[in-house]
């Protein structure tokens, strides 16, 4: 393993004025299941660690009226342990749990599952699904991005050099309760997703009034479904309009084929756990 | 039966309370003053000739010992052994070659040898070796290979390194009078062990210049191998054998020792190298890919009249153990049935392909997927119960292997684990799902234990009581963590009549224990078990013999136990284990004895048609498993899972259990999930996050079912275990996913993709 310069600062502040300095030098770490494995396997070259771990400010859940942040170095196990999480946004908790095994959910932290901009992260199709944003600072700079617009590719954000993401924020909107993710992967745990989908749903006498759906592991990026959802809005569901609508999700989706899956099988099963998560929803609400 | 003590009783192991509480030293856990770290350069293509090495760039970087390449190995091509003393001819001899030499056989195959005094120095002077490699085409596929004029892998003017065949009765006449025929072809994939424990070590020369290498082996003998290779006396070369983490038969090769030995007899200096994950993914053995082709034939009430069946293995880029392993596959080929008419013929061919050897189950696992699911084919396809078609074919005791003919003698408990097994499974399991269907699959087997008889196997063990009664034990036994050392403890204390607690073993070193032979083929409890019965009871003996004449009683009238000799029936005349001991030391009687134990000693057999005794003794079993599959996403569950074995005797019931829950999640795994994916020679799953194994959560529900027949050759009746808890849980799983969705999948693992092609062909046809 190569050496590497570790500094762990003790305030966000901090981090900020050595991403200034370091910009592109520094990489910044917090449970490190993603980093070292790169450093292991040489894809991140010898610079600076900013390990962020020990950053108290930036662990928090809260909730205030309908407005929700969570802190970036919230961990997965944070989330599950949550009770908020679990009684008022468990569509977050059931993709916790479902994140590889307990032993990386206790490293593993919300803000660097989204940072590593994998389009298998299994926190992104959730907060994709509460239409969350990300709270970006940079030295003496604030701004906002909204997850829809982060992820630029495989492992391509929207983060400038000198940025860190510190915290998540969405709103309790009508379809938040209780949302669904189901996750296929190949095992129970330490499971990479073959695909995943999440989705909120509100129905009004069988009509769809209002969706949102996100997937994983479909596309270059975690991918919301705009079409699909705009294809449902309004209608009554029924069984001809979930085999319609999934074919709007076959067009929607833009899988590869690697050793987990083929393209094909993804794209497929996309249309399957499409359909479950409806109807699981509306079994759910009705 | 339970006049038993310690034998038959679920104890906590010799090495439970060690590991339990960290404190047992693996090979990873130990170092040296002054250790450098060794690296191994691997090949990047998988065939290519090699035009020049230049190391001046590697040897010139600060903190580097030793550069070496196939120019500075003593002897750089021996013979591949696993432990054997005797002759058993160039039929199974392959070349061994220590580091790559003109030309390159597979990717990952070890080019140079990097010391250096960190690990980092070590990575870096690998990567400045300069190897100006001209690329060549290779042959990846074992059939493309055996044709005229493939590329040639090895020097050698053909791909193929060994054809083996198996026949009796008339196969034409077989087939001829059978009412139903069956033809099909499935595909096992490579595997890997996947132990937690990599390969590794730390080798060091002492002040008598003996090499010692501290490293998890199975096969301590090859201390003779890594002396040959560098031009040594054996008694120059010791290994000292650590506990591993796992086995499997990935540590049955030699791994890195000659590495670590030519690095540290090089540098003077003590030399410590690991295996990354991925290299022991990339670089070391996997087990066997096979194409079966099968042909059975059979009578419309279910009799089995005829099989045939061409088995092509793929060795990979040398031969290492493939001879052997396909002498398994010949020999298990007609699995546990008795046919009139058998025609076996298997072919064993190198590839550009990472090399493969021995994995748990040595050949037996693959052909067991192939007949298993025939046997279900054709009782569907005759409207018989699985069970029924397999208790109306299945050996019984008196009859004989329909490969080699060889005759069973003593009892033969397939009919009685299948129905067991089947009837385990108990009330079908009641899904809520819509979209799951649940399904039921069996399979029964038969496995050897012990080594090929030809091989003429030998176990040695050394016993010896204290003068204050407590028992010292040395055996060259390796352990890998199947409780291999605390059987041999067990055995002792049995027969000595000592508690557990005054047993103390010195396991696995070649020049202090005497040697016990290899921790494969199922063999250890069967022969170290022996010899270390054989050594306990001649101490025995001798303690009896004294004591009768102290007590002035026939000797027949004594017995041992709880550190007295005891009258039979009159538990209130004993005389303390003690005052005995004294009695002998006053007297120069011997309390201790090196004992060998032989197995039975055959012939090398004509290869053309393998027949006779090849094997001491089997190990007969049955697994059966519920599972559900989802309809809409080809996943499978398995529910429930029933492994019953005849295992003779369960010298430590827990011990046995543990093989057999674990013995059915590694074939648990085989079936359904794992494979080394190679493409073109190039490997695709390098690490676990590709090569995924089965974790705690994919575990269901498991039943061990211990049958004690007491008709094994080891100590009190028992029967290897090990190898054959694997062999048979992936045709079961198969058969059930039949029984659950109508569908057979003929290549392993059976992924949830595969499944839902089979189910969906209208969905992916054109896509």
């Amino acid at each position: 393993m190569s050496q590497f310069r570790y500094i762990s600062p003790k305030t966000k502040e901090e981090v900020l004025k050595i991403l200034e300095e370091e910009k592109s030098e520094a990489c910044i770490v917090a449970g490190g299941s993603n980093v070292l494995p790169y450093i292991r396997d040489k894809i991140i070259p010898p610079k600076l660690l900013l390990d962020i771990s020990g950053i108290e400010e930036l662990n928090y859940i809260k909730k205030n009226g309908s407005n929700w942040r969570i802190g970036a170095t919230t961990t997965i196990s944070d989330l599950i342990s949550s009770k908020i999480i679990r009684e008022e946004c468990n569509i977050l908790c059931q993709a916790a749990e479902q994140f590889a095994d307990p032993l990386v959910r206790n490293k593993a932290t919300i803000g660097g599952n989204l940072a590593d901009a994998s389009p298998a992260a299994d926190t992104a199709p959730p907060l994709l699904a509460l239409d969350a944003g990300l709270e970006v600072e940079s030295k003496g700079k604030k701004r906002e991005i909204f997850l829809k617009d982060f992820f630029l590719g495989p492992r391509k954000t929207a983060l400038q050099d000198d940025e860190m993401i510190t915290g998540i924020n969405f709103k309790s909107d009508s379809l938040n309760k209780p949302g669904c993710f189901i996750k296929l992967g190949l095992r129970q745990a330490m499971a990479i997703s073959v695909v995943t989908v999440a989705m909120v749903l509100e129905i009004e006498e069988n009509r769809v009034k209002d969706i949102r759906v996100a997937m994983g592991s479909v596309a270059p990026i975690p991918l919301r479904l705009f079409n699909a959802e705009e294809f449902l809005k309004n209608k009554h569901l029924n069984d001809d309009l979930i085999e319609e609508a999934k074919n709007k999700v076959y067009e929607e989706v833009n899988p590869i084929s690697d050793i987990r899956a083929s393209a094909e099988y993804r794209c497929y099963i996309s249309g399957i756990l499409f359909k479950r998560a409806l109807e699981k929803l509306t079994n759910q609400t009705s | 039966m339970s006049e038993f003590k310690i034998v038959g009783k679920p104890i906590p192991r010799e090495d439970a309370r060690a590991k339990a509480k960290g404190e047992l030293k693996y090979a990873d856990d130990f170092s040296l003053p002054g250790m450098l770290y060794g690296k191994v350069l691997h090949s990047k293509y998988p065939a290519a000739k090699i035009i020049s090495i230049d190391t001046t760039k590697a040897k010139q970087l600060p903190g580097v010992h030793a550069v070496l390449t196939a120019r500075d190995v003593p002897h750089n091509e021996t013979i591949t052994r696993f432990g054997q003393s005797a002759e058993v001819g160039k039929g199974f001899e392959g070349l061994y070659r220590v580091l790559a030499d003109k030309k390159v056989r597979f990717r990952g195959e070890a080019v140079a040898l990097v010391a250096a005094d960190t690990e980092e120095i070590a990575e870096e002077a690998a990567a400045l070796i300069e190897v100006n490699y001209e690329p060549l085409p290779g042959v990846f596929d074992p059939v493309e290979a055996m044709k005229p004029g493939a590329y040639l892998v090895g020097e050698g003017d053909s791909n193929i390194i060994c054809k083996f065949g198996c026949s009796q009765g008339d196969i034409k006449k077989g087939f001829a009078e059978a009412e139903v025929i069956i033809e099909d072809t499935y595909q096992v994939p490579f595997v890997d062990h996947a132990y937690l424990e990599t390969e590794g070590g730390v080798a060091w020369i002492d002040e008598k210049e003996v090499i010692n290498i501290r490293v998890g082996s199975q096969v301590i003998e090859h201390f003779r191998d890594v002396a040959e290779v560098l031009g040594l006396p054996h008694n120059q070369v010791r290994y000292i054998g650590t506990m591993m983490g796992g086995g499997f038969g990935g540590k049955e090769d030699i791994t890195v020792e000659t590495y670590l030995a030519l690095l540290t007899w090089k540098t003077k200096k003590p030399v410590r190298l690991f295996y990354t994950r991925e290299e022991s993914i990339l670089c070391h053995s996997k087990r066997h890919p096979f194409i079966m082709h099968y042909k059975v034939g059979a009578k419309k009430d279910g009799r089995l009249v005829a099989l045939e069946a061409e088995l092509i293995s793929d060795a990979g880029a040398y031969p290492y153990l493939s001879p052997w392993v396909n002498l398994y596959a010949t020999v298990n080929a007609a699995g546990p049935y008795c046919i009139p008419n058998v025609k076996i013929n298997t072919y064993c061919v190198l590839t550009n392909n990472t090399f493969t050897s021995a994995n748990r189950g040595f050949g037996a696992p693959q052909p067991n997927v192939a007949y298993e699911s025939l046997m279900d084919e054709l009782a569907y396809k005759l409207k018989i119960d699985p069970l029924e078609i397999r208790r109306k074919n299945c050996i019984t005791t008196g009859k004989s292997l329909s490969t080699t003919g060889q005759v069973f003698n003593t009892y033969v408990a397939l009919p009685e684990v299948a129905e067991k097994a089947w009837k385990a499974l108990g009330e079908t399991k009641k899904v809520e799902d819509k979209n799951k269907r649940i399904g039921r699959g069996l399979a029964i087997g038969l496995m050897s234990y012990g080594r090929m008889t030809f091989l003429h196997d030998t176990s040695r063990c050394y016993v010896r009581l204290e003068s204050d009664g407590s028992v010292l034990i040395r055996s060259g036994i390796p352990d890998l963590g199947g409780g291999q050392v605390s059987l041999l403890c067990q055995i002792a204390a049995e027969e000595l009549g000592v508690p557990m607690s005054k047993i103390r073993i010195y396991y696995s070193d070649t020049a202090l224990t005497p040697l016990a032979g290899t921790t494969t083929a199922t063999r250890q409890t069967y022969m170290s078990g022996n010899a270390t019965l054989k050594a306990a009871r001649e101490i025995k003996k001798r303690i009896i013999q004294k004591a009768a004449e102290m007590m002035n009683v026939n000797p027949e009238k004594l017995v041992i136990g709880e550190e007295k000799i005891i009258v039979k029936y009159d538990s209130a005349q004993y005389l303390p284990l003690l005052e005995v001991i004294k009695a002998c030391n006053t007297e120069g009687i011997e309390l201790f004895c090196e004992a060998q134990f032989k197995g039975p000693f055959t012939m090398v057999p004509d290869l053309s048609n393998i027949r006779g005794t090849i094997f001491p003794d089997f190990t007969f079993g049955a697994q059966a498993v519920e599972i559900s599959v989802d309809i809409e996403t080809g996943q499978v569950e398995v529910l429930k899972l029933v492994t019953c074995y005849d295992v003779g005797k369960a010298i430590n019931p827990l011990s046995v259990e543990g093989q057999m829950e674990g013995g059915s999640i590694y074939g648990m795994g085989y079936a359904l999930m794992e494979e080394v994916v190679m493409e073109k020679g190039v490997t695709l799953t390098p690490s676990f996050s590709e090569y995924i194994i089965p974790t705690a959560a994919d575990v269901p529900e498991v039943e061990a079912i211990l049958v004690e027949s007491g008709g094994g050759l080891g100590p009190y009746g028992a029967k290897g275990i090990g190898e054959p808890s694997c062999s048979i849980i992936a045709p079961a799983i198969l058969n059930a996913i039949y029984d659950a969705v109508g569908v057979r999948i003929k290549s392993l693992p059976a992924t949830p993709e595969k499944i839902i092609r089979a189910l969906k062909k209208h969905y992916f046809e054109g896509r």
